[in-house]
């Protein structure tokens, strides 16, 4: 795995988010998604900076999206995972998966049966 | 959605986003955080979402999200102004008589300029100070005598009581200078105050430091007196010595007084200047001749009635003591106090001015000095500025805009002003 595919711990969820969110991700409701799901405070500004980093890696394709009344009449700029993006998912878990594989049985003692998927 | 101006975000901080923000990226972040401060309104209250939202606002202050300026041309301007910069100290230097004589024009005529604003003020705050100043008037007299008419501020006594008759009168003091050789201990010393009838400190704004306005001048021998005296007589204790301590006048036989009152020295911008203030009973009971109506001396001010009109009750009072006198006419009028010290030249009966006279004048002056000052600054820059011709060639050759050279010469002389101005 090189460094080009790297995806951040914060930049995995951002993606994932955008995919849960289909057709309406765009910032402040990705913000809000990952908020609730993750139960962590973000900061729309830092979900903004990481959704132009993933563009710029081609992970992500933005197009601007309608002016709505609720916004002042300000368009929102919609995103949608790309190719790569979903390829840099499934790496990303790929790689997760391996690691989880990797652990001894022992190290969990008898809590954990089974395995991850 | 609700769109009144309340529900609207700060507006410094959008004019700042949209001030730093690149414009692609504007639009969407703009309108999330007014989403966002929507939301907020309902769940936080007003306050704290105006607050979160200039929070998120310094927060978008990302490289990535800021406008790439021109980078080039941004190092090539801090270079150019300083090229500038050194250009304009060369050609000041260069011609060190030409500049010196530039800049001491410029700064002469201004020195002038401000020390006349200066003063100007200054005669402007005279009695500004009164609370009631609107409201305050004094009572003037026009004597007809001789073919002549001369215009005083000195009245016959009387006037006081009359004037107490007309409803438009709120209160009126009657007062007299006086100089008192006083003694305290083992001082005398001979000082400057005025006789006051009760209502004085009532009616203008003396800061009572110590004692009650209506009560100061109520007994014959009561005694008001400024800090500063009451620091001179009853030293640094004065603020706990002072009130209730004696004060003897030897001299005119005046007998002991007690001090009731201590206000704070009588500004420099005030008509009236006293240090003390005695009671104007003890005038009136040695000076029977007070009461006659043929005589005056006495200054005497009235306050007014809020909405009262002073010109109105001033054409009113005109006869007033006329019907009391033969052989002379003494016509009243009211003069609004805080115009007594800008306006008191009276030639026949007429208001002819005063020191606003000079006032004017001077303000005329200081406007022509100043004008003659730009003139001059504009006429040698001119003049001057065909010897720069070659400079200005060789600049455009290299390839500066007509813009860049204006700022360049603009830059120097405000270099020049701003030298001036020092």
């Amino acid at each position: 795995m090189n460094q080009r595919n790297h995806l951040g711990e914060f930049e995995e969820i951002v993606l994932l988010t955008v995919g849960i969110l289909y057709d309406d991700a765009y910032g402040l409701a990705i913000t809000d998604e990952i908020e609730q799901r993750t139960n962590r405070k973000v900061t729309i500004s830092s979900v903004h900076k990481t959704l132009m980093r993933l563009e710029q890696k081609g992970y992500l394709h933005s197009h601007m999206g309608g002016a709505t009344e609720e916004r002042g009449g300000r368009k929102k700029r919609l995103f949608t995972i790309t190719n790569s993006g979903k390829e840099a998912l499934r790496e990303a878990r790929q790689m997760r998966n391996a690691l989880w594989q990797a652990i001894p049985r022992i190290v969990w003692g008898s809590e954990f049966s089974g395995s991850i998927d | 959605m609700n769109r009144d101006a309340d529900r609207l975000p700060p507006r410094l901080a959008t004019c700042f986003l949209r001030w730093y923000c690149r414009s692609e990226l504007l639009d969407e972040v703009e309108g999330d955080l007014y989403e966002l401060f929507q939301r907020r309104i309902e769940k936080e209250g007003l306050q704290r979402a105006r607050l979160r939202y200039w929070l998120n606002v310094l927060m978008f202050l990302h490289p990535d999200y800021i406008r790439k300026r021109k980078r080039l041309n941004l190092i090539n301007h801090t270079a150019m102004l300083r090229n500038y910069f050194i250009i304009a100290l060369r050609s000041i230097l260069k011609q060190k008589s030409y500049s010196l004589l530039n800049i001491i024009g410029l700064s002469l005529g201004l020195a002038c300029t401000f020390l006349i604003t200066l003063w100007i003020q200054d005669e402007m705050r005279y009695d500004s100070f009164h609370e009631s100043g609107d409201h305050l008037y004094r009572v003037m007299r026009h004597v007809h005598s001789d073919g002549q008419i001369n215009t005083s501020n000195q009245v016959t006594w009387n006037i006081g009581h009359a004037l107490q008759e007309y409803s438009e009168v709120r209160s009126v003091a009657v007062t007299n200078p006086v100089k008192l050789v006083m003694n305290s201990g083992e001082l005398s010393i001979r000082e400057e105050g005025i006789y006051a009838s009760p209502g004085f400190f009532a009616m203008f704004t003396w800061h009572l430091v110590q004692g009650d306005p209506e009560e100061v001048l109520r007994s014959p021998s009561s005694f008001a007196i400024s800090t500063s005296l009451a620091e001179k007589y009853f030293g640094k204790d004065w603020p706990t010595q002072a009130m209730g301590g004696t004060i003897r006048d030897n001299v005119d036989g005046l007998g002991d007084f007690t001090v009731t009152g201590i206000f704070e020295d009588i500004p420099r911008h005030s008509s009236l200047q006293f240090d003390f203030v005695l009671p104007m009973q003890v005038y009136e009971s040695r000076n029977e001749w007070l009461f006659n109506w043929m005589n005056s001396g006495v200054r005497i001010f009235a306050r007014l009635h809020e909405g009262a009109d002073g010109a109105t009750l001033s054409s009113r009072i005109t006869n007033v003591q006329n019907e009391h006198i033969e052989g002379f006419r003494s016509d009243l009028f009211l003069q609004p106090y805080t115009e007594q010290h800008l306006y008191s030249g009276f030639q026949n009966g007429v208001l002819t001015g005063g020191r606003i006279e000079y006032v004017r004048m001077f303000t005329i002056v200081a406007l022509v000095i100043i004008l003659i000052a730009c003139i001059n600054f504009m006429n040698l820059a001119t003049a001057r500025s065909m010897r720069r011709a070659k400079e200005i060639g060789v600049r455009k050759a290299i390839g500066a805009k007509r813009g860049s050279l204006i700022v360049q010469f603009m830059g120097e002389s405000c270099l020049l002003v701003s030298g001036a101005f020092v």
